[in-house]
């Protein structure tokens, strides 16, 4: 089981305190289909997606953000029980959303510029290590239902 | 072999124009040191390197900083010849310092991160796609020579 020190939950409930999920889900979903544009095949439904232009103006991207971030927040929530957290979703990524999850880790790599971004400087190196655990536990919990 | 629009050739020279060698050097090993502490044992002789007070101010780190700094300057002003112009470099890691080649990649993930905290939002989706791209290119020419 994934031990936490006191730092790393300091450190990753204030960043998710300080942070906008609207602003943030957006701006790290956007990043993931332009930078790994493969990813646009799981978006069909979500029109037009045919530029950067067009990706970081589409409204179901941003609503879409919102949804993963607060998704996000639950593991935020439940330190202690990620995995458990997350199963559900992990069924409903490999079963009904087929989603390969190696993407899972290129989302969670969008999402740590977009916060490095945000943050600056004060992303020092053990504020980023912090939010990497986290952000790892989170990808090996929703590959954990995949076969 | 790599092609190279001329926006991203402007983008990736209107980046690294934007990097301190001195100020990000030793940021980036301080973030490889610190995120993935495995790295540690290939720089068992520069003395402390164990807390990023310590990175930061060794005199070793910074100058190791410096050193691959401007290897990478090297690609910003090589792009089209990477593969050649590393070949040494790529020998030498292999067979005298038996760097794992994945460290590259987690070396280079470091650098875009540095970066994104120093950019903010001019690192935006299409520049970090293309920076990435470029980062890309120089790990494949740093793997190249290792089998």
């Amino acid at each position: 089981m994934v031990v936490w020190t006191d730092f790393e939950r300091a450190t990753i409930q204030d960043i998710f305190s300080k942070i906008d999920y609207g602003v943030v889900g957006q701006a790290a979903i956007s990043r993931c289909l332009i930078v790994y544009p493969w990813t646009q095949r799981y978006f069909g439904s979500f029109g037009n997606l045919y530029n950067a232009a067009a990706i970081t103006s589409n409204p179901k991207v941003a609503a879409h953000g919102k949804v993963v971030m607060e998704g996000l927040e639950k593991a935020v929530k439940n330190l202690e029980n990620i995995k458990a957290t997350f199963a559900e979703l992990s069924t409903l990524h490999s079963e009904k959303l087929q989603v390969d999850p190696d993407n899972f880790k290129l989302l969670g790599d969008c999402l740590t510029i977009v916060v490095a971004a945000q943050l600056g400087k004060n992303f020092t190196p053990e504020v980023h290590a912090a939010f990497q655990k986290f952000l790892a536990v989170v990808v090996s919990s929703l590959r954990r239902q995949y076969y | 072999m790599v092609k190279w629009t001329d926006l991203e050739r402007s983008t990736v020279r209107a980046v690294w124009e934007k990097v301190d060698i001195d100020e990000i050097g030793p940021q980036i090993w301080a973030r490889v040191l610190v995120v993935y502490p495995w790295t540690e044992r290939y720089f068992g002789s520069f003395g402390d390197i164990f807390t990023t007070t310590a990175i930061l101010n060794n005199t070793k780190v910074a100058a190791h900083g410096k050193v691959v700094l401007e290897a990478l300057d090297k690609a910003v002003k090589n792009m089209d010849n990477m593969k050649r112009m590393y070949a040494a470099l790529s020998l030498l890691h292999f067979q005298k310092l038996e760097v794992d080649p994945d460290n590259f990649r987690l070396l280079a993930d470091c650098i875009t991160i540095a970066i994104a905290c120093k950019l903010k939002s001019a690192l935006t989706p299409q520049v970090q796609a293309t920076w990435q791209k470029f980062l890309a290119a120089v790990v494949e020419a740093m793997s190249s020579q290792y089998y």
